[in-house]
């Protein structure tokens, strides 16, 4: 009996997980008859995404080719400033028509990104949010950037919840961050809080900073986004030097009531999940039952 | 039945299009566009489920 319920949740389970919204779900039974199912979004990546990767390969191998388009950065600077102002036109592009494209950027320092990104984003409407953690460290950007159309300053200190700062949850289309050493798991789940469903955080390492980038990708992925870039790729001349452009997608808010329906046309009705919670990760049961690595701890 | 996109959310993953190839197309860089906002009655079902498969939730149902 037991393992039929077990069977039937595995199915309630394979039934949601082959929804384009859903990248993992875990049903449960609540009491003896009422299946409920916890789902998390999924990161599609999609056609125009992998057209992206494909020309910023081509801009990255131009940055580091022709100096100057990118102001006095050596090359690794150039390298990822180049890459990360054609990842953010990209998403402006394909925006289109669709308003005013949100940009936060979380640890602005000096303003070395946002005086490329800003430029970049000058033939789209935006507004360009430049954050810094302290007073004084935003009011070298407000001398830098002062007047220039679309970019505002705010106080954002990242590693401190963001909600107590009067940052609304999911707020921004495009998150920037560069120093991806310095995004501990905590500060790259904050920046995700940050993110529009969908949207993406862009991560830019100018210096020395990107050679963590294998660690950075696992963090990155802990905290729920999907790449759609990273480059330079592995063994290429540039990635000793440690240039980094990382672009991710937070992961699309799946519609309970949406699922709810879609379920009820693949499960035989007492299966159908009675309610549906959307959560940022669900908590599965064990998925690695014992691998080629297990027994070793 | 009016459709309505939501072009501000769509990602582009073309789930629309495959489901309803005759009210929604994609753009170049596979934003949805909307071929027939009043689709006939024959289309109900496929964009109904259109917007039950749409992974970002950028489609809209008005009934009449």
């Amino acid at each position: 009996m037991i393992s039929d319920r077990r069977a039937a949740l595995r199915r309630v389970e394979a039934a949601l997980g082959g929804h384009p919204s859903v990248g993992a779900a875990v049903a449960a039974y609540e009491g003896e008859r009422t299946v409920v199912a916890y789902v998390q979004g999924a990161t599609p990546v999609t056609k125009a995404d992998l057209r992206l990767a494909e020309a910023a390969r081509e801009i990255a191998a131009k940055a580091v080719r022709e100096p100057g388009e990118t102001g006095s950065s050596g090359p690794v600077g150039r390298y990822a400033l180049a890459v990360a102002a054609a990842a953010v036109a990209d998403f402006a592009r394909r925006r289109g028509r669709a308003g005013a494209l949100r940009v936060l950027e979380a640890r602005a320092g000096e303003g070395e990104v946002t005086a490329v990104l800003v430029p970049a984003l000058s033939a789209y409407e935006a507004e360009y949010l430049c954050t810094e953690a302290t007073e004084s460290c935003l009011a070298v950007l407000r001398r830098r950037f002062a007047g220039r159309p679309g970019v505002g300053f705010g106080l954002l200190d990242v590693e401190e919840d963001v909600r107590g700062q009067g940052y609304a949850p999911h707020s921004h289309h495009l998150v920037v961050v560069s120093g991806p050493d310095r995004c501990s798991g905590p500060v790259l789940a904050r920046l995700r809080e940050l993110v529009a469903p969908g949207g993406w955080l862009v991560s830019v390492a100018t210096s020395a900073d990107g050679r963590g980038r294998a660690e950075w990708l696992e963090r990155a992925a802990g905290a729920g986004f999907a790449p759609l870039l990273s480059l330079p790729d592995e063994g290429d001349p540039v990635a000793g030097l440690g240039a980094h452009v990382f672009v991710g997608r937070s992961p699309v808010r799946p519609n309970a009531r949406h699922l709810i329906e879609y379920a009820a046309r693949r499960l035989p009705p007492e299966l159908v999940p009675a309610s549906i919670h959307v959560v940022d990760r669900v908590e599965g049961r064990e998925e690695n039952g014992g691998g080629p690595d297990a027994g070793q701890g | 039945m009016r459709v309505r996109v939501e072009v501000e959310r769509c990602i582009g993953a073309g789930q629309c299009v495959l489901s309803a190839p005759g009210v929604f197309d994609q753009d170049d860089d596979g934003v949805v566009t909307l071929l027939r906002p009043e689709p006939p009655a024959g289309e109900a079902g496929a964009v109904r489920e259109a917007l039950l498969l749409c992974p970002s939730g950028a489609l809209r149902l008005e009934q009449d």
